[in-house]
């Protein structure tokens, strides 16, 4: 088990099915974890989505937490798979989709974007496609090798290359229109 | 953090703005989340708190169980006494269902089946795999799934009928139970053997479910013209030709069940097609996804794009039949070429004595392996008189005993000495060679040097097959389909040699490419499998961190007729093996009188079952546990390490000592711990 008595204990009534320990993990980590899907998600209900099934997932497997790592690490790579999972689902295709989808101008509703803050970065992130949002994230946020994220994914290292080029191509483009102050 | 965002061309600073930027992201607490969450929850927690506790309750539970089997026993055993009969009722109507009279449901306590209505059978007394039981009203059909296999049975409504045939109303209990692998079968005593008019085969099963609707101490039935439907997920989607069982509870043996979605009996005959027992080996190895390629282990002075041609031009060869895989080869394809060559260098060496000369001798390779003695022929040797003087010598030499291994060593001009190896170990002795009568023109230095010549070219000879033989092994998977990946490189070599057409298309189509023949492209071959190998590695690693494992596996939707136990198997035939009557007796001596035996294949996780009158199979140097079931329900087990040392070839009968091990084959997961599962 792991060295924090009190989480061990709130794991422990998570495994035996308390509802209040249930909720207690639920409070402390749902925040950072809704940040990782919001990421991965194209808009935020799609996140609390893929949030709730990550929990329904940390529930289920936590019994295989086998406290060789932080928990927290743990709940990340749960949050991550989840979210992946949900996207392969809704549609299996979409991580080999293009860019022609992609609108070349953001709207300047964009939120807070003069401002610089991460909820216009998000935002930005979440207008490319699935696919190449998929592998921006996996690659810049979580650090997965191309090689990594082609057979996370079921599609070619070439193709995972060629996506998050044009993936950061893309967000350059759009983060040039949103923060660059021009003269 | 960096609130604007600088141009520039380089990946890195982008990557670094957008990392920052997202790594400081607050969404926000969203507590109303968790009442999605919790609703969702409410429902697998029960199980989750079973789970949980089954540890806990699982002796006691084991006890009582063990307590109405006896009780139970004793009934059977005095049909007359009517107060036994009546406890033995009692302790096995007193299951806790919860009731549920809508649609959706939870799972109840752990239970056994209801044994009331059936014929006492030690199988069912002694099945302790847990079920699971849920209340619903008749009126209204059920849809249950099972929440950690994600299996569903729906009965429809107002479908069932009493045993008199009266059609069934108010509420009934839906009783649910999985058998998921060895330690489940095990765990249920359940038979894995089947039998039609072709013979006895073994199950290899994908899992089994068992179904039974009960009211009020009665088994009811689906009324005729109804289905209920189960969609069932195989444990293994590996397993090539499975098909649907059903278990005869009347007979007692399993009946091959057709269903359009699990395939009907093959076209010729109707009945279940039949796989090899390799065949069935390799599907379970499949099964835990570690089918990956080897990883060729180079010595420092290998080249893979040589090793590569190589390969394939060996592979060529042995396909066309112009080359043969020797069987040594099979048994050890990971020998090496000094190991080898140390193994194989036996003959059969005679010293024949001269027909006039008595003190002079010519050794004679019976076998004509020693290829290099044709240097010495019309010479002949005469052991040196101090080695004549040694009676111990001299006697090996007249004896007329055969040699496994000859080296002659010149010294100098005509005296050598002459190194004969056997068994048990050497003799060296100086000797002279001499020309034969009628010899012109004897020279010994030219002699020996052609001697020297022929065994250093024989000895070449073998190193540059076994070097192509082995290319061919540690090359092999670049060219196999990934099922063969599956295969140990021995079992592998088999089924080459068993598929002499496809092994031939596949190396012909690589001699074609250029891929025996041009280095560039051996080259480049080499590096596009290094990379897959990479990739196929990461995969697996993938695979192995995730908690997704196998839920890609498709579900089979059956429409059935009748509620009772039902296996998704394919099965096979034992491949040749000499039979041995088998008796059992337990550590002390005490004879044990079998009800069920099984046989597991540790490595391949293949189960044998069988009748207690069957003769068993001498599978001897395999690691195979034996498991023994007595008419009491004692569970007896010889350890597959023991199976493996005893030597039963050549045995026509034999008595197995197994060890008792009812207290920890109490359940499924002490079959888990029992068979290192």
């Amino acid at each position: 088990m792991t060295n924090d008595p009190q989480l061990s204990n709130l794991l422990a009534g998570c495994r035996r099915g308390e509802v209040q320990a249930q909720r207690a993990l639920f409070d402390k980590h749902h925040e950072r974890l809704l940040a990782v899907c919001l990421r991965y998600a194209r808009d935020r209900p799609e996140a609390e989505d893929m949030l709730q099934e990550t929990f329904l997932a940390v529930f289920r497997d936590l019994h295989q937490y086998n406290a060789q790592g932080a928990f927290e690490g743990w709940l990340h790579r749960l949050a991550v798979n989840s979210s992946l999972q949900f996207l392969r689902r809704r549609n299996p295709l979409r991580f080999a989709d293009g860019l022609d989808d992609v609108p070349q101008q953001i709207q300047q509703t964009t939120p807070h974007a003069s401002e610089g803050n991460p909820e216009a970065v998000l935002y930005l992130v979440q207008q490319l496609p699935t696919g190449y949002r998929t592998v921006f994230n996996l690659h810049c946020m979580e650090a997965y090798s191309y090689a990594e994220i082609a057979a996370q994914l079921g599609i070619s290292e070439s193709s995972v290359r060629s996506q998050y080029a044009r993936a950061c191509k893309q967000l350059r483009l759009w983060l040039e229109q949103t923060f660059v102050h021009h003269p | 953090m960096e609130p604007n965002y600088t141009p520039s061309e380089d990946r890195n600073k982008l990557e670094q703005f957008v990392r920052n930027q997202l790594n400081g992201l607050t969404p926000g607490q969203q507590p109303e989340l968790w009442q999605r969450i919790a609703a969702e929850q409410q429902k697998l927690n029960p199980w989750m708190r079973l789970r949980h506790s089954a540890k806990t309750i699982a002796i006691p539970a084991a006890a009582a169980i063990l307590l109405s089997i006896g009780v139970w026993w004793t009934v059977e055993s005095n049909p007359q006494d009517p107060s036994s009969a009546t406890i033995a009722q009692e302790q096995s109507t007193t299951i806790p269902v919860i009731d549920t009279t809508e649609n959706t449901v939870l799972p109840s306590e752990i239970t056994q089946p209801n044994p009331k209505t059936k014929k006492f059978d030690v199988q069912t007394a002694m099945n302790r795999v847990p079920g699971l039981e849920v209340r619903f009203k008749v009126s209204k059909g059920i849809t249950y799934t099972n929440p950690s296999s994600g299996n569903t049975v729906t009965i429809p409504a107002a479908s069932l009928v009493r045993p008199d045939g009266t059609s069934a109303t108010g509420e009934a209990t839906l009783f649910v139970r999985e058998y998921r692998g060895l330690a489940d079968y095990l765990s249920g005593a359940v038979p894995m053997h089947y039998g039609d008019e072709r013979g006895g085969f073994f199950f290899n099963s994908g899992g089994m479910f068992e179904v039974r609707v009960r009211q009020g101490g009665e088994e009811l039935s689906m009324a005729p013209g109804e289905e209920y439907t189960m969609s069932f997920k195989p444990t293994n989607d590996m397993l090539e030709d499975t098909r649907l069982y059903y278990f005869d509870e009347v007979q007692g043996k399993w009946v091959f069940r057709p269903d359009p979605e699990m395939g009907q009996g093959s076209e010729a005959d109707g009945l279940p097609p039949v796989v090899s027992e390799q065949t069935a080996a390799r599907n379970n190895r499949m099964r835990t996804s570690q089918c990956t390629p080897f990883v060729p282990e180079f010595n420092r002075k290998d080249i893979p794009s040589e090793m590569v041609m190589i390969a394939v031009a060996t592979g060529q060869k042995l396909a066309s039949g112009k080359m043969t895989l020797p069987k040594w080869f099979v048994k050890n394809p990971t020998i090496s070429s000094e190991r080898a060559l140390d193994i194989l260098e036996r003959s059969d060496i005679r010293i024949v004595a001269h027909r006039d000369r008595d003190d002079q001798f010519f050794p004679q390779d019976m076998t004509g392996l020693f290829t290099e003695l044709r240097a010495f022929r019309g010479c002949y040797f005469s052991a040196s008189a101090d080695e004549r003087n040694n009676a111990k010598a001299a006697e090996m030499l007249r004896n007329g005993k055969g040699w496994q291994r000859i080296n002659i060593i010149q010294e100098s001009d005509a005296r050598c000495m002459i190194v004969l190896t056997d068994e048990t170990g050497f003799i060296q002795f100086y000797a002279d060679m001499y020309p034969a009568p009628g010899i012109q023109n004897f020279k010994p230095d030219a002699i020996f040097a052609e001697y020297r010549r022929l065994r250093t070219e024989r000895q070449e000879n073998f190193e540059a097959r076994h070097r192509s033989l082995r290319c061919f092994n540690m090359m092999a998977n670049m060219f196999q389909t990934e099922d063969e990946w599956c295969m140990e490189p021995e079992d592998w070599m088999v089924y080459f040699e068993n598929n002499p057409g496809i092994m031939q298309e596949r190396y012909d189509a690589l001699v074609q490419n250029g891929v025996s023949s041009d280095e560039n492209i051996a080259r480049e071959t080499w590096e596009n499998w290094r990379r897959r190998l990479r990739e196929l590695n990461t995969a697996r690693l993938l695979r192995k961190g995730g908690s997704q494992g196998a839920q890609y596996i498709l579900s089979m939707n059956l429409s059935l007729s009748n509620f009772g136990l039902y296996n998704c198997d394919q099965i096979f035939m034992l491949g040749n093996a000499p039979m041995v009557v088998a008796g059992f007796q337990t550590t002390n001596g005490k004879k044990v009188a079998p009800k069920t035996i099984s046989m597991v294949d540790r490595e391949s996780k293949i189960m044998l079952s069988f009748n207690p009158a069957d003769r068993l199979p001498a599978l001897s140097g395999r690691n195979i546990d034996v498991v023994v079931i007595d008419r009491n329900g004692k569970t007896y087990m010889l350890r597959a390490n023991n199976y493996a040392k005893l030597d039963l070839k050549n045995r026509s009968s034999f008595v197995f000592n197994m060890e008792d091990v009812t207290e920890i084959a109490m359940t499924p997961d002490g079959w888990s711990k029992l068979l290192e599962l």
